[in-house]
């Protein structure tokens, strides 16, 4: 098996046999960092693509005397913080209102029950929850992602985003906060709509 | 505590991370406040869903096509087009050291066209042309190397070696077009000079002779004039004797 420090030194030198190890040894890395920051799978796939071409030409740079997955992840992540950052200004976000009534639809097409005490189920919350994080302030969104989706330290979090310590435990806690007050709000209305038509649907 | 401070301290209430006096602030405030209980029960729910949320399987040939997208990217990984090694040593098409040794030979031909081609009509118009072939050159070389100090140190003095080359071109080339200017100036003023002289001599002549002048094509052909003189003069004593 060749080491980490050959595989990236034959890697800057363009050699091809070796970028294909690479890209095999560390791809799963890569596409966590790409889906957790994208929550779409075509997104992901894109995003892993770009990083890596990113990795390719970053790779010069690499210090073989440190440690090449920390350098990848490190690289990587901080990629997928810059794209995260540019998609949410390129693209527009739906309104809350229309955000509702995909919800009403994501969870019927699935044929889930009107029942709004099992509408929220764990799988349906996850979409709900990956969906919202993306309309949240993006600095919330971003420590979000960061903390409780990659399990970055508050240390490492305060490095990739240039930001103090305190203002990374401040960002995260509020779009904690935010996400579970938006979750009440979405459950408050869902009651309301049951009660209005206990048949379920509007049909 | 009011609400706005007891949800500040939710994620360090979850994360055992509050002193135990405010820790139990916290929790006195939950007790007497349905609306706060109600949000950090919510808040419990949606961390641990975050914590749960998981990640698909990395999709197929996800690495064939990162693999795929780095051959076609600019500068990046490139095969030899050998069958059977599709994942031979890269060809160096894109290589900044091929393109720095054309580069040099590019250069080193240039000037070698220069020294060759010395009629000095065809080389002002060649060291034009070859000036602009440099400078493409130049450039095209120049905006390979831009991550790389010492390369960079090498194009200039490159450059430094053709504006240099150029220069003594040009400078010799011009001395030269002086040096010819001067002789075809030297060569008019003699001609000049020697007509002015054959003139004078005429006129003398005719002076002397007591002949009549010429008129308008005489004074433009003096030395036919002259021997015209001297034919007559030479006719006339003839028929007198």
């Amino acid at each position: 098996m060749v080491e980490d420090a050959e595989l990236a030194r034959r890697c800057a030198k363009r050699d091809e046999s070796a970028w294909a190890m690479l890209v095999e040894r560390y791809q799963r890395r890569i596409w966590h960092v790409a889906y957790q920051f994208t929550g779409r799978a075509g997104e992901a796939e894109e995003l892993t693509q770009e990083i890596f071409l990113h990795l390719l030409a970053a790779l010069e740079s690499f210090d073989s005397s440190g440690s090449l997955p920390a350098w990848i992840q490190r690289v990587a992540r901080n990629y997928a913080i810059d794209h995260y950052r540019r998609r949410r200004r390129e693209r527009s976000l739906v309104a809350d209102g229309e955000e509702f009534e995909n919800a009403v639809r994501f969870t019927e097409d699935r044929g889930a029950s009107s029942d709004p005490h099992r509408a929220l189920e764990q799988k349906d919350l996850s979409g709900w929850l990956r969906d919202t994080i993306d309309r949240l302030p993006v600095e919330l969104a971003q420590a979000v992602i960061l903390r409780d989706l990659q399990e970055m330290s508050y240390e490492d979090m305060a490095r990739a985003l240039n930001v103090p310590l305190g203002t990374v435990k401040s960002r995260l806690n509020r779009g904690r906060v935010e996400l579970a007050r938006r979750l009440k709000r979405r459950r408050a209305e869902w009651s309301d709509r049951f009660r209005e038509n206990p048949s379920g649907g509007d049909r | 505590m009011n609400c706005r401070r007891a949800e500040e301290l939710f994620s360090d209430e979850r994360e055992g991370a509050l002193a135990p006096p405010i820790e139990r602030e916290l929790s006195a405030h939950l007790d007497t406040c349905d609306e706060c209980q109600s949000l950090y029960e919510t808040f419990q729910e949606v961390a641990d869903a975050l914590g749960a949320m998981s990640v698909p399987a990395v999709p197929d040939a996800l690495a064939e096509k990162v693999i795929d997208k780095s051959r076609h990217a600019r500068g990046s990984i490139t095969t030899t087009g050998r069958e059977g090694t599709p994942f031979a040593v890269a060809s160096t098409s894109s290589s900044p050291r091929l393109v720095a040794s054309a580069s040099w030979l590019a250069v080193a031909a240039v000037l070698a066209m220069v020294v060759l081609f010395r009629p000095p009509e065809l080389a002002s118009e060649l060291s034009r042309k070859t000036s602009r072939a440099a400078r493409h050159v130049y450039s095209f070389a120049i905006r390979t190397y831009d991550q790389t100090e010492r390369w960079i140190e090498d194009l200039n003095v490159l450059r430094m070696t053709v504006n240099v080359a150029f220069e003594d071109r040009i400078d010799q080339l011009n001395e030269q077009l002086r040096d010819l200017e001067n002789a075809g100036r030297r060569s008019t003023e003699d001609a000049d000079e020697q007509s002015r002289r054959h003139l004078e001599t005429e006129n003398e002549s005719e002076t002397e002779s007591g002949a009549k002048s010429g008129s308008g094509p005489m004074a433009t052909r003096p030395v036919a004039t002259m021997n015209d003189l001297g034919f007559l003069t030479e006719h006339s004593s003839r028929s007198l004797l």
